[in-house]
């Protein structure tokens, strides 16, 4: 079986900007415009754009493969495209094997109809036969865990019972190819869970699996090839590691042509991670002192500057802030250039991917943000142990007093 | 365009959702209703109820009693009337609304439509009993049996498919142009005084000549020609089968510029979406 179970070949796919005519009062005065101008001649109009650009790759069977870029990359086109939701403009694919989508979770439940009705009805959708609905519908029950509220309208469940519900049908689906767009990040901390242990148990039962999300340690967790995407064309298709740091510095670079926009009286340019020895990274070790650098730039007098970085996980979750008037730093009030080294030393957290937000505030008013990046930079922490906690709480574990002998 | 056979084999494969999203929309409709499943016997009494007023206040202008047979052909015309409004509307939105679930998920799309028009034929068939016990209930029933009654499923056929096919045009209009809805909504509220369906060909005079012209007219005159027929004779007079031919080749033709127009723009639905 070296047949891959996904061929995608140079697939284009065209979108158009901005509106389109919704009603008949704006498309008239459009389609005159039109008339008068001439229809345009070429692949893309005036308002158009390529989501997807030539986009090659193959999935062998039994595989997973990750789909990771910034937003608006063209992933969910991808994956709509492969689950024909959407035609291609060019090129083809091939799916060997039966296909289910994980892209939208509930996809058709109807308020007014109860928990069990759903059931029924999106599996339906989901194109699961009835007869497999009735073999599997208390195991989807009890995965969902709204056994309580099963005979309730789903108009009268939580967002998040709706979203258990939709998932746990889609997870009984035995598909061979299974292609998931963002959709483990339902529910609480303990359903997301269940959902990933799930996820690795279809894995390990042999089924080819495309995954997206933005959650990277989820995608380095089941996948161990990446694609990136950006701006509808794949960038890099290889081992996982390497392919979450190029989309780390996709987004940097992201980042970085959103700040140069910014009116204000002070800003930051040219930031960078150092190594300990003075490397440009994208990349600290634990175990070692962080370094970041920048040029603090003054174009106004302003009162009395200071700089915040505002530490998240990737997934967005605020850990904490390195402050600059904590030192009682005195960074310069008058128009000029300089250069600030910051050392976050230790690093208090585990091994994975962080975003670093940069922020100026006046010390005179607190409360006054100066300058704000737009875009927040990542980096990812490595050192010897598992990836895993977002903080470690390291310390000195010590047994108090000989454990009593016990006797035969 | 594709092929007929696939067509019919993608619905086929795909026939539990069908089933599933006719459930549906028929389950939803009554749910919360206390009435339930009553409406769907009450409604067509009221409108043969508003099609017997007519009639009556009709009868009481010309100095004449209401006869049986009027009032046994409101019943036949009023049926397949609200059929075919049922079907119309109910394809051209439930285009609309459905393109939401297939901007979402893969099933072939003509099971869109299909939906709708199997939840609306439930009721009509509910309907159609109601017509059907009416019909043989009332005293000096005016149904004439005779082997003209198998005329009626053809005509029904033909109507459904006029229908089918101006719900897809209207609908895969709409899709992409909202203002379609109200078109629709216009065109119907208006079509009542341009079919025969409360008032007859025959007693609109000089309109009735322009009225015949309406595809639908024809048929509904051919119902009631084969159903409670004219002085006590049923059956269709020979002036009739050139408007009848007429009305069928424009629900052919209909049918199929409606599924072409759905097949060629089902592909952009879930890019307007």
């Amino acid at each position: 079986m070296t047949e891959p179970a996904i061929q995608v070949q140079g697939l284009w796919k065209k979108f158009r900007k901005g509106e389109l005519y919704d009603s008949l009062r704006e498309l008239i005065p459009a389609l005159m415009k039109k008339a008068v101008r001439g229809s345009f001649t070429g692949d893309l109009g005036n308002k158009e754009f390529w989501a997807l650009a030539d986009v090659t790759f193959e999935v062998a069977r039994g595989q997973s493969l990750g789909i990771i870029g910034p937003n608006g990359a063209g992933k969910s086109t991808l994956l709509k495209v492969l689950s024909r939701i959407m035609a291609p403009n060019r090129g083809s694919y091939h799916i060997h094997g039966r296909l289910s989508s994980l892209i939208e979770i509930g996809a058709g439940f109807h308020g007014d109809l109860t928990g069990r009705e759903n059931i029924y009805l999106n599996g339906a959708i989901l194109g699961m036969k009835r007869r497999e609905i009735r073999a599997k519908e208390e195991a989807i029950i009890e995965f969902s865990g709204v056994r309580e509220f099963i005979d309730t309208p789903v108009k009268r469940y939580s967002s998040g019972m709706k979203a258990r519900l939709g998932f746990a049908v889609a997870a009984h689906m035995d598909p061979d190819i299974l292609l998931i767009d963002e959709v483990l990040s339902v529910g609480d901390a303990l359903f997301r869970d269940k959902c990933l242990r799930h996820m690795h148990k279809l894995l390990n039962s042999g089924i080819t699996v495309i995954f997206i999300s933005h959650i990277l340690d989820q995608v380095r967790n089941l996948c161990p090839n990446t694609v990136v995407l950006d701006k509808g064309r794949v960038v890099y298709n290889g081992p996982t590691d390497p392919a979450i740091r190029l989309y780390l510095d996709l987004l940097s670079r992201q980042a970085d042509a959103a700040t140069e926009t910014v009116d204000a009286p002070v800003s930051l340019r040219n930031i960078r991670f150092l190594t300990p020895e003075g490397d440009e990274t994208l990349e600290w070790n634990v175990e070692q002192p962080g370094l970041v650098e920048f040029e603090f730039q003054v174009h106004r007098p302003v009162g009395d500057p200071f700089v915040l970085i505002n530490f998240s996980s990737i997934s967005g979750i605020y850990l904490g802030t390195a402050n600059s008037s904590h030192q009682d730093l005195k960074l310069p009030n008058r128009p000029g250039t300089c250069t600030v080294r910051f050392t976050l030393d230790p690093i208090p957290f585990g091994e994975g991917d962080y975003s670093l937000e940069f922020k100026i505030h006046d010390a005179a008013d607190e409360l006054r943000c100066l300058w704000g990046g737009a875009q927040a930079l990542a980096i990812t922490l490595r050192g010897p142990r598992r990836p895993g906690p977002m903080v470690r709480c390291d310390g000195n574990w010590t047994i108090q007093d000989q454990p009593a002998s016990t006797r035969p | 365009m594709l092929a007929p056979t696939q067509l019919v084999k993608e619905v086929y494969d795909y026939r539990e959702l069908l089933v599933a999203l006719t459930y549906r929309d028929i389950r939803v409709k009554y749910k919360q209703a206390v009435m339930g499943f009553l409406w769907a016997f009450c409604i067509p009494v009221l409108s043969i109820a508003a099609g017997v007023v007519v009639q009556a206040a009709m009868a009481f202008l010309q100095h004449r009693s209401l006869n049986m047979q009027q009032v046994g052909s409101v019943m036949v015309r009023s049926m397949p009337w609200s059929m075919f409004v049922g079907v119309l509307s109910g394809t051209a939105n439930g285009i609309l609304g459905g393109m939401g679930l297939a901007s979402r998920i893969y099933f072939p799309r003509q099971v869109i439509p299909l939906a709708s028009v199997l939840g609306t034929l439930f009721d009509l068939s509910i309907s159609a009993v109601v017509v059907i016990v009416l019909l043989l209930a009332i005293p000096d029933s005016p149904l004439i049996l005779s082997w003209n009654l198998l005329l009626v499923p053809v005509f029904l056929l033909l109507l459904l498919m006029m229908a089918l096919g101006l719900g897809l045009i209207f609908g895969s209009a709409n899709v992409f142009f909202r203002d379609v809805k109200y078109i629709l909504n216009v065109i119907l509220q208006f079509g009542i005084f341009f079919t025969p369906v409360y008032l007859f060909i025959d007693q609109l005079g000089k309109l009735g000549r322009v009225v015949i012209w309406n595809p639908v007219a024809p048929l509904l005159e051919g119902i009631a020609s084969v159903t409670v027929g004219r002085n006590g004779v049923a059956g269709i007079e020979s002036g009739m089968w050139p408007f009848i031919l007429y009305s069928a080749a424009i629900a052919i033709s209909v049918l199929y510029v409606g599924m072409a127009t759905f097949r060629r723009t089902e592909n952009l639905f879930a890019e307007v979406m």
